[in-house]
């Protein structure tokens, strides 16, 4: 046998090995039920928006989502605004916010800015003038902008009639002039569609802590290029920021054009309707946030009375994308409060198999930017 | 001139010396670009010229500001600023700044007093008592970690890969002090430290106190170090390589190493930061880079300088 005879008959040998392997991968992912890992509890597995969830109208869209999820559809049953209110059990524990915003005599407005958390927490009061365009790190701004712009042209938000409004896209636009970046916007939410990436003031960062301060004054700088004579304010989590931090960059933005910079923190549904009522207000969209905030509320108030329906309870173990637990504080706790389903697991601790098998959740939770392969997810690839 | 708020050489030369340029213009440059230019310069001076004096004490070339686990108990001391709030009702913001700097001085007292025996306290012990106390912190910083939550946990993380983005005038003035003082130390040892990095001996041998060096060098770089991190977290390879550098270059006299590591690192670190700041989509944390083109640089000088200076 010569060389030429042995080397096509090895890639013939290959050729079938790599056919039969082929094969063979795809009839067992057809086939077999996934086993293994995570699988063997059994428990249903959802997907929640990260960025939906944190302070937004989407609070009490992933609210009803996971109501449905579990328990099928919502109930019919329509409530009034009334009824909530006068549901003080509910009302007080959900509803009854104090705002974060109000509007003064002489037409400004004065807002609370957040920085820290917890004990450590300390607000400062900003007054300012109506919002023209706003230059935003994180996602939850511009989701809440966007819920009310759609409410504002009378479409319903992510549907093909909203991705259609040229006139959203525009307000959109204008709105959320700069910020986050575009990559993190795509691969975070649903609106890289409304955004023009050759205005889009982009800071290359996705939160407050890596923003460069040159950046920000250039972002401002470009945006009121954009759109001259603006008000234009710097949004962001302060949960991950101090006083120092705050004055700083708060000089850095008055200094470079912009009128303000307002951190904002939310971990509860309340901070959530206060903040939405908060944006509005700032940016002379409070037509749209008040009946979408009363609108949320009478939804929320649908689920509540829906769960109280529901016996027995869920274990939840919601996990992000390191591996760990989600933390047992902030939006995804209280959404998850509100569910009232046991939420141990959700203590930010590493859970191995044997504790999961152990505590036996029957409700397993990933964000919907995990990009984790669903066998890592699952770990059966391991 | 280089970074992410665009300003030309003319504008800059303006602002300058006319007075001219918007407000937000001079904003920049006069509370964004200089200070933290001020501070590269600082960190980066202060971490080359200590990791010059940690190489000659220890005689080794593999030593640097971190040998002594003073950057880990900085870290250390960071990380529960952060993940606890420690210190926030002392210090109020600078709580992870003051923390950082008190945990400097914390390790190296206990890294001391680890190797201080009733004979006195031998290099190598030193040495390796560092390296154990650096692994001990490392290893609580991890714990850190991974107790944290994700908000928290991207905090440390960010922290330990060093970044001037928050510094201002506020950060050179907390490091002014404490790191010039301990580049002045360093800088007035340098007869010392060029007959202590021949032999412990023979400097004893020619009126050098040994003991007095070990301590003032020791003290010296927790105090350019301790400064450094506060404002800047922690940044690696700058006093390792920084020093090998110029040594390769002058040789070993520390009368002339000593302001070649001065100018040098403030040079690197002022190049990387804005390597860093301006030159990728997004803005990279410094140490992050003084890393990735730091020690591919090294390893070109390595090889087209082959003396053996430390033989």
């Amino acid at each position: 046998m010569n060389t030429k005879t042995l080397a096509i008959a090895a890639v013939a040998v290959l050729l079938v090995a790599g056919a039969g392997a082929t094969a063979y991968v795809l009839t067992t992912d057809k086939e077999e039920e996934k086993t293994g890992g995570l699988y063997d509890l059994e428990a249903m597995v959802l997907k929640v928006d990260m960025g939906g969830i944190t302070a937004t109208p989407n609070i009490v869209y992933t609210i009803e989502m996971l109501y449905e999820k579990v328990y099928g559809k919502l109930p019919d049953a329509e409530y009034t605004l009334d009824e909530a209110r006068a549901d003080t059990e509910f009302w007080d524990a959900y509803c009854d916010y104090k705002p974060s915003a109000v509007k003064n005599k002489d037409g400004t407005y004065t807002v609370d800015s957040k920085t820290g958390r917890g004990k450590n927490q300390v607000t400062t009061k900003v007054t300012m003038g109506r919002v023209d365009c706003i230059i935003s790190t994180g996602s939850m701004y511009m989701t809440t902008i966007y819920n009310l712009l759609c409410h504002k042209h009378g479409v319903e938000p992510y549907s093909a009639e909203a991705k259609g409004s040229d006139g959203l896209k525009t307000d959109f636009q204008k709105l959320i002039a700069g910020g986050t970046s575009l990559d993190y916007v795509e691969g975070n939410t649903e609106l890289i569609g409304y955004f023009n990436k050759a205005t889009y003031a982009d800071a290359g960062a996705n939160s407050m802590g890596n923003y460069d301060k040159e950046t920000m004054g250039q972002n401002i700088r470009d945006v009121l290029g954009l759109h001259p004579g603006s008000n234009v304010v710097v949004m962001g989590s302060g949960s991950h920021s101090d006083q120092a931090f705050f004055e700083s960059t708060d000089a850095l933005v008055k200094e470079t054009g912009g009128i303000a910079l307002l951190l904002i923190a939310g971990s509860t549904i309340k901070d959530a309707f206060a903040n939405i009522e908060a944006l509005g207000m700032i940016t002379g969209l409070s037509a749209q946030s008040e009946p979408l905030l009363k609108d949320l509320q009478v939804r929320l108030y649908a689920v509540y009375k829906a769960l109280k329906t529901q016996e027995g309870t869920h274990k939840v173990y919601w996990e992000a994308s390191n591996g760990k637990a989600v933390s047992g504080r902030g939006t995804s706790k209280a959404v998850m409060d509100f569910m009232g389903w046991d939420t141990t697991l959700m203590d930010g601790a590493e859970h191995d198999l044997e504790n999961l098998n152990q505590e036996k959740p029957d409700i397993i939770v990933f964000y919907s930017n995990d990009t984790r392969p669903e066998d890592v997810r699952m770990r059966v690839a391991t | 001139m280089v970074g992410n708020y665009k300003l030309s050489p003319g504008q800059v030369f303006d602002i300058l010396f006319r007075g001219g340029g918007s407000s937000g213009d001079r904003y920049i440059l006069f509370d964004v670009r200089i200070p933290r230019l001020l501070c590269c310069c600082l960190v980066g001076a202060g971490l080359s010229v200590s990791g010059l004096a940690m190489q000659s004490l220890f005689k080794n070339p593999m030593a640097s500001p971190s040998i002594l686990g003073i950057s880990s108990g900085a870290a250390f001391g960071a990380s529960i600023a952060i993940s606890f709030g420690v210190g926030a009702g002392l210090f109020g913001s600078f709580n992870t700044p003051v923390l950082a700097f008190v945990f400097c001085f914390i390790t190296m007292g206990i890294v001391y007093a680890i190797a201080k025996t009733r004979y006195g306290v031998a290099t190598v012990t030193l040495l390796l008592a560092g390296v154990a106390v650096g692994a001990f912190f490392n290893g609580m910083v991890s714990l850190m970690q991974y107790i944290a939550d994700e908000d928290t946990l991207s905090a440390i993380v960010y922290w330990t890969m060093g970044s001037f983005n928050k510094c201002g005038w506020m950060s050179f003035r907390m490091a002014i002090v404490p790191v010039t003082a301990g580049i002045i130390a360093i800088v007035m040892m340098v007869r010392e430290l060029n007959l202590v990095s021949a032999g412990e001996e023979q400097a004893a041998n020619m009126g050098v106190n040994v003991r007095l060096v070990r301590i003032a060098a020791i003290v010296a770089t927790s105090l350019c170090v301790g400064g450094s991190v506060a404002i800047s977290g922690t940044i690696g390879f700058v006093g390792l390589i920084v020093p090998h550098i110029f040594r390769m270059i002058v040789g070993p006299n520390h009368k002339v190493l000593a302001p070649l590591c001065i100018l040098g690192g403030a040079a690197f670190m002022m190049a990387m930061d804005t390597i860093a700041k301006a030159a990728f989509e997004v803005s990279l944390p410094v140490g992050v880079l003084t890393a990735l083109l730091g020690a591919p640089f090294f390893v070109y000088v390595l090889r087209t300088r082959r003396r053996d200076i430390w033989e």
